[in-house]
């Protein structure tokens, strides 16, 4: 099922709200006779009423929080609400534009922000040493491509310790997977992130061009 | 034609499990005949199964469900004097003691006991006279062989009698399962495993002697840790695979109730009981499944039509979805196929096969071998006893241990032999369904639709005892068949008949 969906925002002066949206936001405006004001940016749309009590938030889901902070408070009619706070998972920051539209920064925290360290999807028992390190040595991936693999050198490593017939997974077949699964230009990387965890890299080291 | 006695003979044994337990007039005899039913019920599949638990009347799970309890045990003052006759001594000169059976087994039950040489074995005795009450059954249903062959409706009825009864004979003969006991503990070697020993020289046609094997259930093993969880569910894979493609003799029943085990931090131990009905696999078969897994895996390249043949699949009739064959060997292999600990539980099978073969699968089914169809039900049993471990495994590398080198070295050199295969003959229509409704009276109908071409082998859908009434009243299919072959496949009624025991209606539709 799919419908096309719209919110209701209230402002005291819808036309100068839309041309807010305009220029802030990279919304686009439009009036109709009988409808009003309106405001879409291909995700959104907003239907812009007149209201002397204004009820209009927009919760603005950042990459870079501060940077897009800044970029939004250069505009001579926003102004910060609060400072950038820390919660448990998220980053939040409270702006409000002189045309009653407050705006809610946020940003997800990463596993790095928060400095966790995700559990493996593992199916077989593991090393607990191990699942440290192969935790950690996956720092190096960057973060979009980071859980796909940890599933990825977890599979690998599993079924090396299968083939191999075993039920377990020890650094052998862990550190074997990581090379496995890695791209070829980033192994000087990953060998240098088994070193710094104080596994002898050249016993999984590959020779070039293998 | 020996696959239409495999299954012929299973549909038989339940219609006879369900007479006599309508007409059980005593409850003991009423308990065992009611259990041998639900073990035949458990588990079956297609058309004449359904047939069979319809005639049985259970409409819903929760009756059939009633039926799978178990069955009280038989006192041991009943069953002393079988043991006694079979010896034909004393049993205090062989036993040092013998306990009451906590286990009533389908045609039998089970003592626990100390010979006096002091080993602890399990005795299982049959039930006196239950051979007799099948052979009496049997007759009833005309199903003793008489003289001079005869031949009807396809197939050589003469020699189907002849093997119904070797088969009902062999599973009333311990001595047989004794012999196939020795012969799987022999040739099916993996590490947990364990089959317990048997004493030949206690042995007797209704009379089994075997070591006595400790151990808990499965359910309790889905209580232990994920090591010996996993160690368990790689024992239990391994013997499946190796019996299967290596020794060709496969554990057909291989339920729950059929396995023991015994816990161990490093090596739990998995025993597997009851063959008294094993599958043979030949070993053209064998190694075509084997290829099978091969071709899905993109390790060989080997022509579809002539790999199923070999497994013993109608090639004729599969021509008909030959296109779908590549992809149908991928869902079916798709266990082999991933590299990674495979997960059963999100693996829905059926209905990818469903959405692929729609009312083909019918067709698919029916040109399949019915040993076949049970290897498929010993996996299924093989996936719920995975399911309920709670244990994602890979399988290849698990295939791959529990074959000898010399094994795959056999399947790598094997090829089908190149099979001519005759066109089927062209039969045009305009028809696209076949629709079968069958209600036997007092029931609820059934009702199967297949794709058209599949009037052309109604003589092997139908349900034997269906077929039989129709023939009783003077309906030949195979005149139906030879009707369709020179008229072609346009819509019509083929049949809507009153029989003795169901109304029967088979129509081509658009
Ligand atoms: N060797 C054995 N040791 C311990 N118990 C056994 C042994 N063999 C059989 N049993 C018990 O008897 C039950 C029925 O035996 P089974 O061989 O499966 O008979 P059937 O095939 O006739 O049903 C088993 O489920 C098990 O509880």
């Amino acid at each position: 099922m799919y419908f096309a969906i719209a919110s209701h925002i209230f402002v005291p002066d819808p036309k100068q709200s839309a041309s807010f949206l305009a220029e802030c936001l990279a919304f686009r405006t439009q009036y109709k006779d009988g409808y009003g004001w309106s405001a879409e940016n291909g995700t959104v749309s907003l239907l812009i009423h007149s209201s002397e009590q204004p009820q209009a938030s927009l919760e603005i889901q950042c990459n870079h929080l501060e940077r897009d902070s800044q970029a939004l408070l250069k505009h001579a009619d926003v102004h910060a609400v609060s400072d950038i706070e820390k919660h448990p998972r998220r980053l939040e920051q409270r702006l409000i534009s002189d045309c009653g539209i407050s705006l809610i920064l946020s940003q997800m925290l990463t596993e790095d922000d928060l400095n966790e360290l995700p559990d493996l999807p593992t199916s077989l028992p593991w090393d607990e040493q191990t699942m440290q390190h192969v935790q950690r040595i996956l720092r190096i991936v960057p973060l979009d491509f980071r859980a796909k693999a940890r599933q990825q050198s977890t599979e690998r490593a599993e079924y090396l310790a299968v083939e191999q017939g075993d039920l377990m997974v020890s650094e052998t077949y862990a550190m074997q997977a990581l090379v496995d699964v890695t791209l070829k230009f980033q192994h000087p990387t990953l060998y240098q992130a088994m070193r710094d965890e104080g596994i002898a890299s050249e016993v999984y080291e590959r020779p070039c061009g293998n | 034609m020996w696959q239409l006695i495999q299954r012929s003979y299973r549909f038989i044994r339940t219609l006879w499990a369900v007479k006599a337990l309508r007409q059980a007039d005593n409850d003991a005899v009423k308990q065992q005949a009611q259990h041998a039913l639900s073990e035949l019920l458990a588990g079956s599949r297609g058309l004449p199964m359904k047939v069979g638990q319809v005639l049985a009347g259970m409409g819903d799970e929760s009756e059939y469900a009633a039926l799978t309890q178990s069955v009280e045990p038989w006192s041991l003052k009943k069953m002393l004097p079988v043991l006694e006759k079979a010896w034909g001594k004393p049993v205090s000169t062989i036993l040092e003691n013998i306990e009451e059976s906590q286990a009533a087994a389908s045609l039998g039950q089970v003592h626990r006991a100390k010979l006096n040489a002091h080993e602890t074995v399990a005795i299982k005795i049959q039930y006196p006279d239950i051979a007799k009450a099948m052979q009496a059954e049997m007759r009833l249903y005309g199903l003793i062989p008489a003289g001079g062959p005869v031949k009807t409706w396809g197939f050589d009825l003469q020699a189907y009698k002849q093997t119904l009864n070797q088969n009902i004979h062999q599973e009333l003969d311990y001595l047989n399962e004794m012999k196939q006991q020795m012969l799987f503990s022999g040739s099916v070697h993996v590490q947990g495993l364990h089959v317990p020993s048997t004493y030949p020289l206690l042995c007797r046609k209704n009379i089994l002697v075997q070591s006595w094997a400790e151990g808990v259930r499965l359910s309790d093993v889905a209580t232990w840790g994920l090591p010996q969880r996993l160690f368990v569910a790689r024992t239990l894979m391994q013997s499946l695979f190796q019996s299967l493609f290596q020794a060709g003799l496969v554990h057909g029943d291989p339920h729950p109730g059929n396995m023991l085990f015994r816990y161990d931090e490093k090596e739990p131990q998995t025993t597997l009981l009851d063959f008294g009905c094993m599958l043979q696999i030949d070993e053209m078969p064998r190694l075509a499944l084997l290829n099978m897994i091969a071709v899905a895996r993109g390790e060989r390249d080997i022509n579809l039509l002539t790999l199923f043949s070999a497994m013993g699949f109608d090639e004729h009739k599969l021509q008909a979805i030959e296109a779908k064959l590549p992809t149908l060997i991928q869902l079916l292999c798709r266990p082999f196929i991933e590299e990674r600990a495979f997960d059963i539980e999100h693996w829905d099978l059926s209905a990818s096969v469903e959405l692929l073969l729609g009312d083909d699968k019918w067709w698919f089914r029916s040109s399949a071998p019915a040993n076949l169809f049970l290897v498929m039900r010993v996996f299924q049993g093989l996936l719920s006893q995975l399911i309920l471990l709670k244990v994602k495994l890979p399988w290849f590398p698990l295939l791959q241990q529990a074959l000898k080198t010399s094994t795959w070295e056999q399947a790598k050199a094997w090829t089908p032999d190149d099979i001519e295969i005759a066109k089927q003959p062209e039969v045009q229509g305009s028809a696209t369904h076949l629709c079968i409704c069958i209600k036997p009276h007092g029931k609820n109908e059934i009702n199967i639709t297949l794709t058209a071409i599949s009037a052309l082998d109604l003589e092997n859908l139908m349900p034997e005892l269906i077929a039989l009434e129709m023939r009783d009243a003077g309906v030949h299919l195979s005149d139906i068949r030879k009707k369709l072959l020179n008229d072609g496949l346009e819509p019509q009624i083929l049949m809507d008949m009153e029989m003795p025991s169901y109304h029967c209606h088979i129509e081509l539709t658009i």
